[in-house]
């Protein structure tokens, strides 16, 4: 079994997506927000039907009307909740412990959906989730890590990748991950506490000039008004950091998800370049207001794509002949309520 | 007469929904009829309605698919989509001209959005009730007095002149219920007087201080009474949630930092309609001060005290929840 790396392609351009981006706005205002769900489908299937494996597009099969529903039942537990809080104060704190374990089973349901929508070669994808592991991977580990002060981020974003991706199956064959602990680790220090530091540091500095240049303990209407820059740039800041660390949490992913026997990922995503291109990404949307933001996510998704290696054996035609659909799409219709997408 | 339909082949590979193996075929289509594929192999072809189509694929209503070489040709999908369809992959596709028809009518939009959102907030608010809106104003007292005010140690002569003119400037006001006024120390608010929903109405130690003459605290009362009675913190509470409530509707189908972004400018923009409250509170202010009696020129002094210790700064008037001074100053001078 010999093993040739190809790259994952991706045939969109700026130009085409632009179009769809700012007919989705137009039409999202015009129909106040209905459109946005269909919006959403047009987006992915632009994205899904120009990323390109072995020469084979992916599809993505979800309706309009399926976000839609899903969406109007988040909005009408929300406001059945609130209903609940203003009349009935107790029941409202009962239905809030039902919904906190209620929460898992609604991620693997929106897990599922969104599996099962996505298709390669016209054989969808399965998600396979399990109420124990998704309520220790959403719940309790996010909880560990907020009391160990972030000591235990990267175990838990590991757990929860592997609960994710371990679930999934194409065709019958499982996904296998191998995913670094200490690559996770290497990964938060210098993504999340360096940046996170610094900033600490920087901040302590400037706090302890601007408590010395104070001359008088008079402050006005203004003192809110003079912060208030301050925390924008920090509130995008920690949020540019966020995003970072997602990011890079996705391209280790690649690093360690296989089909054993027939395919495995590896990406040659360059830390340096990528960072470079989020930050120029960042600030050409801000100075742009917004008008770059399909430039942007293009130029994102096919350096991201474009660097992702996939090493596919000489077996990889006998696999697709031997990738069964475990579930025909005939019929996915009637499925819809027990998938929708929650937006989870 | 004879019609002749032309047949169109398009060559890709045909998947039957069963297995992920392609099938190498053709895909004849007209506008009169359902596509036919084709294999050659099995010398076999069939008839299959469209289901969906996604660029260079095709999906039928059995399952089955046809994936072209290329991206399907514009005629392929005009014929097989609906109409309305048609029309909006017609408005997708790009062109100079047409992208700046479609951003004219995009600002356009968000411009009636905006009015909109601000044209409804009086309405919108005169739906919540009084009780509602002190019962929301004292929590919101309750939650301050803990982190900011300490005791007033202004003497008790001094708080009760100050009382008498509230009570006075009050009976000339349209407020039908009565604001509880509070003297309070707030070292980390400093010279300030705050006005919750519905009341109370605080004014800090440091103000009192600073403005020194009573008819110039009397000004800055009778402009707290202003957004008492016309229910601006209520206001703003509606006009900040509409703003967010349309970013996340608008922006709903973008995921990730986006989104993210039009929530805090939405915040922003909220910002700036505060600043036209105070400018309709300082007016409103002027006019109270006129029907109980005192000096209308009070609003402007006290201003202009505020501005001689903090003067503005330009830099901030995006952010600043209060118009710069001097552009006060300039609405009450016109």
């Amino acid at each position: 079994m010999s093993i040739q790396a190809k790259p994952l392609e991706f045939k969109g351009h700026t130009s085409e997506y632009f179009g769809i981006w700012l007919s989705n706005l137009l039409l999202t205002i015009v129909t106040m927000g209905i459109y946005s769900a269909w919006a959403k489908v047009r987006r992915k299937q632009y994205f899904y039907n120009n990323t390109f494996l072995e020469e084979a597009n992916f599809g993505y099969h979800a309706t309009g009307i399926q976000i839609l529903k899903g969406r109007l039942l988040l909005l009408t537990g929300f406001i059945a909740l609130n209903l609940l809080a203003t009349f009935f104060p107790a029941v409202y704190g009962l239905v809030g412990f039902v919904f906190f374990f209620l929460g898992p089973y609604l991620i693997n349901l929106s897990l599922q959906f969104n599996a099962r929508l996505t298709s390669y070669r016209n054989v969808r994808f399965h998600f396979e989730g399990d109420y124990l592991e998704a309520f220790l991977a959403y719940i309790v580990m996010p909880f560990l890590s907020i009391i160990t002060l972030g000591l235990l981020a990267p175990v838990a974003v590991r757990f929860l990748l592997n609960y994710v991706w371990s679930r999934v199956s194409y065709g019958g064959h499982s996904i296998d991950t191998h995913l670094s602990l200490t690559d996770f680790y290497k990964l938060f220090g210098i993504s999340v506490i360096l940046p996170v530091t610094s900033l600490f540091v920087l901040a302590s500095v400037l706090f302890s000039l601007s408590f010395i240049q104070s001359d008088s303990g008079i402050s006005d209407n203004y003192a809110i008004a003079s912060i208030a820059p301050f925390l924008f740039a920090l509130y995008l800041y920690i949020f540019f950091v966020g995003f970072v660390y997602r990011i890079f949490c996705m391209t280790l992913l690649f690093k360690g998800i296989a089909i054993e026997g027939a395919i495995h990922f590896s990406n040659t995503i360059h830390p340096g370049r990528l960072l470079l291109i989020l930050i120029t990404n960042f600030l050409a949307i801000i100075f742009s207001l917004g008008l770059l933001i399909p430039w942007a996510q293009i130029r994102q998704h096919r350096y991201i794509t474009e660097h992702i290696a996939t090493y596919a054996s000489t077996d990889f035609d006998e696999f697709v002949a031997d990738a069964v659909e475990k579930q025909s799409a005939f019929g996915e219709e009637f499925a819809d309520f027990d998938g929708v997408d929650l937006g989870l | 007469m004879v019609w002749i339909w032309a047949y169109n082949m398009i060559s890709g590979q045909y998947f039957d929904g069963k297995s992920a193996k392609g099938k190498t075929a053709s895909l004849s289509w007209s506008s009169i009829a359902d596509p036919l594929v084709l294999l050659p192999d099995e010398k076999l072809s069939f008839n299959v309605e469209v289901k969906s189509i996604q660029g260079s694929q095709v999906f039928f209503i059995d399952g089955s698919s046809f994936m072209g070489n290329a991206t399907l040709p514009v005629e392929f999908c005009a014929v097989y989509q609906s109409p309305l369809l048609n029309w909006i992959r017609q408005v997708e596709v790009f062109s100079v001209k047409k992208s700046i028809i479609l951003g004219v009518c995009l600002i356009l939009s968000l411009t009636v959005l905006r009015f909109s959102v601000v044209g409804l907030a009086p309405i919108l608010t005169s739906l919540i009730s009084q009780d509602a809106e002190i019962s929301l104003g004292q929590e919101a007292y309750d939650v301050m007095y803990d982190q900011h005010f300490l005791p007033s140690k202004l003497s008790i002569e001094q708080r009760k002149s100050l009382q008498r003119s509230y009570d006075e400037l009050w009976t000339e006001s349209n407020l039908t219920h009565k604001p509880t006024l509070y003297f309070k120390q707030a070292p980390k608010i400093g010279a300030n007087a705050l006005a919750f929903p519905g009341g109370p109405i605080v004014v800090t130690d440091e103000l009192v201080h600073l403005l020194r003459d009573n008819q110039l605290i009397e000004a800055v009362i009778a402009h707290e009474l202003a957004h008492v009675e016309q229910r601006h913190s209520l206001q703003k509470v509606v006009i900040i949630a509409g703003s967010l409530a349309i970013a996340s509707v608008i922006f709903g189908a973008e995921e990730g930092f986006s989104e993210e972004l039009v929530a805090v400018a939405a915040n922003v923009y909220a910002f700036q309609h505060s600043q036209r409250f105070e400018l309709d509170s300082d007016q409103y202010a002027v006019d109270l001060l006129v029907k109980a009696g005192r000096d209308p020129l009070a609003m402007r002094q006290s201003l202009e005290v505020l501005m001689a210790t903090s003067p503005d700064d330009d830099a901030l008037s995006l952010f600043s929840t209060h118009p710069a001074k001097k552009e006060r100053l300039a609405a009450l001078a016109n």
